[in-house]
């Protein structure tokens, strides 16, 4: 029984791989890929808040009414008021720096961010996709070689 | 001889583990550093595309102050630089940690060495 496990441990894989190595591999791999959805799921949670904000931003009233509104002063108090500037509108582009634009400006700037992150995801799914593909191969190649191991010793 | 050996390979592994710790250490400062440049040159970005007499504002505290836009400007271009300096030295300290780790290494191979022969 032993000599059959040793010579099992010892048999090179298609990779050139000895078993344990095959096991690092895929240990990796597990946490790569664990890694990229991660971080894929927070691009797309980001993109969304641009695309919530695009579209807040062509809600805005565009022709002359009074533009009274609500303002929440806490969760369940709200105090009527006044859009004192609706052709501009403030954006927070990152590291404590606002910048006065108008609504049509601000709609591009969101959806440039938005592209941007389109294009970052999917890069990391193209990266997502090879390693599950490269994991699944090498789950086939830990199997194939139980199988072996099953077969040896049943002799 | 073998429990000094063994209070050795002791005090060898634990000090590795202290520069692991430390490495681990270097690697987060190093993400965090490179998400703030990040940030920063979507902002030098930004300035770029606007006119010179945009309206910025700077958050300072619970206050948002206005700013010439090449106040805006030198203060983002201050910040990248500082942030490129910070990484080129942590990548330095990081290349010598990683030596200081293959030194461990070695040594705490030579002590499981020595324990082994002299069994």
């Amino acid at each position: 029984m032993s000599a059959a496990t040793a010579s099992a441990s010892s048999e090179q894989q298609p990779a050139g791989l000895s078993m344990a190595q095959v096991e690092q591999v895929r240990t990796q791999l597990q946490s790569d890929i664990e890694m990229l959805q991660s971080s894929i799921q927070r691009l797309q949670y980001a993109q969304e808040g641009f695309g919530e904000s695009m579209l807040a931003v062509s809600r805005l009233p565009t022709n002359n009414q009074d533009n009274s509104l609500l303002v929440p002063l806490s969760s369940s108090m709200y105090v009527p008021g006044r859009l004192s500037d609706p052709d501009h509108v403030l954006v927070d582009i990152g590291t404590g720096f606002f910048v006065q634009m108008r609504p049509k400006k601000a709609q591009d700037y969101f959806k440039r961010k938005h592209d941007y992150l389109q294009v970052e995801i999917d890069k990391l799914q193209k990266v997502l996709y090879d390693k599950l593909l490269t994991r699944q191969q090498i789950t086939g190649i830990i199997q194939m070689h139980l199988q072996q191991q099953q077969q040896q010793q049943q002799k | 001889m073998a429990p000094d050996l063994n209070k050795k390979l002791e005090d060898e592994v634990e000090k590795y583990r202290q520069t692991q710790n430390d490495m681990k250490k270097f690697v987060t400062q190093q993400q965090q550093l490179f998400v703030t440049k990040t940030e920063n040159e979507f902002v030098k970005q930004e300035f770029e595309n606007l006119d010179s007499d945009a309206t910025v504002y700077k958050l300072v505290g619970p206050v948002l102050v206005k700013q010439e836009l090449s106040e805006g400007k030198e203060t983002v271009e201050k910040r990248l630089v500082y942030c490129e300096g910070e990484l080129k030295r942590l990548a330095t300290l990081m290349k010598d940690t990683e030596k200081k780790l293959e030194i461990h290494r070695e040594v705490i191979a030579k002590i499981q060495q020595q324990i082994a022969s002299n069994k």
